[in-house]
């Protein structure tokens, strides 16, 4: 994926001088991508939607040490992915609190009850439609480990070359290779048995 | 076809999909799947799984993203504007100082509390007792009030000697300085958290609902713990690393001399090279220990405040502070 670096430049310093209105400019063009990333990310709209703000109100003030040595691009999603890692981190330190052991019985008068639940898993041997298909991906993509979810997003949803991806993530190629290779098989094995 | 064979060639699926195996391998790839029908189906699999992750739809943000963006940068213009003009203004000059100075002691004491309880000669540190006769008595020599914070990278290539280190876990200014945020952001939930407790225990007292309950409070509380313990165990991590280079200046390293312990009648060079040895075990293995230590003290303050049982009635003594109720309650 490549954006008009010729573009960014100019909005950018055009914004640096004091335009208001180049600001508003960068919002609106990149504003889907950082959104449709979060979203990938957190997996869920609300939390996106809040996250995708503070990037952009982060951006209105570190835009100035922006040195034009990379794309624009590339330090967006540098800065969208950080911002993912740490709410992600926080959403999970709020949900680990809430949680209750599986294997804690239900105190009633009778004694204890066991807890029934529901396997997330879908079904083995599921046959699916595109649209329901996809949507057990994300869900899948959603129990990545973060670093997973990362790379998966970058390069599969998001398409971006493993250069790229390494300048994002600040990790070697190398790693861009064996990573993506061990998040896919990962993903692979959430979807076990499951296909068009 | 062995197990061997077939898992080899699904290692290069990820590669062969994006195009970055080399022409024999592409091949190898190609023959296998051709011959072995559990590969065939295996690599389909994986193409349509990638296949679908590249086509996902896309969603638009909200009509009024651009508004609202404008609308919490404004909101928080006008709050920065206010607090310039605070520190601008020569009435508050003074009262602000004396708060920045409170803050900064509040901030040291959480953080090395050994330090100061040393030269405080009190063993004690929000209620947990910290133990004074394991502090290295090279700590007070040495002055080194925040040895963390004597460490200084100018850029991740000239720091680590050990190449199996990943990047991501070196030490950077930038890194460090994130650290600190983090910290201080701990900080200033933990003021916030002692004094909605405090507040919540003065309405309770005085016959109103608090609006924050005892478990809730608790429950920030021991989050904020959490988060400092993270921070710090994260610290640790990287010294244990123990690759770090430390920048100092020579007159620093001089100064290290004394504290060290080495002999003055050497050559300087002779005297730098082996005060910077010393000087960097000794700020790794002190600052290792405050670490350690610190975290201890965490954990057992984590300990006591899930110890705390949630209190709902309105027993004990009445609190002498009258808080006035908004009227609309």
């Amino acid at each position: 994926m490549s954006y008009n670096k010729g573009e960014d430049e100019i909005l950018i310093k055009s914004f640096l001088s004091g335009d208001r209105k180049s600001f508003d400019a960068i919002i609106n063009k990149y504003k889907n991508l950082v959104f449709n990333i979060s979203i990938k990310m957190l997996g869920n709209y609300e939390e996106a939607l809040d996250i995708s703000q503070d990037i952009f109100i982060k951006l209105y003030g570190s835009l100035k040490n922006f040195k034009f040595e990379s794309q624009f691009s590339t330090y967006l999603y540098r800065i969208t992915m950080n911002f993912c890692k740490n709410r992600l981190i926080s959403l999970h330190r709020r949900r680990k609190k809430e949680t209750f052991s599986l294997d804690d019985s239900i105190a009633a008068e009778s004694g204890g009850i066991k807890r029934e639940v529901k396997s997330n898993r879908p079904n083995p041997r599921q046959i699916l439609d595109e649209k329901e298909y996809k949507n057990v991906i994300l869900q899948a993509v959603n129990t990545l480990k973060t670093e997973y979810k990362q790379i998966i997003v970058l390069k599969d949803i998001e398409g971006l070359k493993y250069e790229e991806i390494s300048d994002v993530l600040n990790i070697d190629l190398g790693t861009v290779r064996s990573r993506l290779h061990r998040a896919r098989c990962s993903l692979r094995i959430k979807l076990e048995g499951i296909s068009l | 076809m062995n197990a061997h064979d077939c898992k080899h060639i699904q290692s290069l699926f990820s590669g062969y999909i994006d195009a970055e195996l080399n022409a024999q391998q592409r091949q190898e790839v190609k023959e296998h799947i051709e011959s072995c029908t559990a590969c065939k189906k295996e690599f389909e699999a994986f193409n349509l799984m990638a296949k679908m992750l590249h086509s996902m739809e896309k969603i638009d943000a909200p009509a009024d993203f651009t508004e609202k963006v404008n609308q919490r940068i404004d909101d928080k213009k006008s709050v920065d504007s206010f607090l310039k003009n605070l520190v601008r203004d020569q009435r508050f000059k003074v009262p602000l100082t004396i708060s920045a100075a409170i803050l900064l002691f509040v901030c040291v004491r959480s953080f090395y509390p050994e330090i100061l309880s040393y030269k405080s000669d009190q063993g004690q540190i929000r209620g947990v007792k910290s133990d004074k006769a394991e502090i290295p008595v090279e700590l007070a020599k040495a002055k080194l009030p925040l040895p963390v914070s004597d460490i200084r990278i100018k850029s991740e290539s000239d720091v680590f000697l050990d190449k199996n280190v990943p990047k991501s876990r070196i030490l950077t200014e930038q890194r460090y300085s994130e650290d600190e945020k983090v910290i201080a952001d701990t900080e200033r939930k933990l003021a916030s958290v002692e004094s909605a407790s405090k507040m919540q225990k003065a309405l309770r007292v005085n016959g109103y609902n608090a609006s924050i309950g005892d478990s809730e409070a608790k429950d920030l509380l021991l989050d904020a713990v959490e988060e400092k313990i993270n921070a710090v165990t994260d610290r640790l991590y990287i010294l244990k690393i123990k690759s770090l280079n430390i920048d100092k200046t020579r007159a620093e390293i001089i100064g290290y001399i004394n504290t060290a312990g080495i002999e003055q009648d050497i050559s300087l060079a002779d005297a730098v090279e082996r005060a910077e040895e010393k000087a960097y075990s000794l700020i790794i293995s002190i600052t290792s220990k405050q670490l350690t230590d610190l975290i201890a003290v965490l954990n057992q303050q984590q300990a006591e405040i899930s110890s705390i049982p949630d209190v709902t009635g309105s027993s004990g003594e009445p609190f002498l502070i009258r808080i006035e109720i908004d009227e609309k309650k």
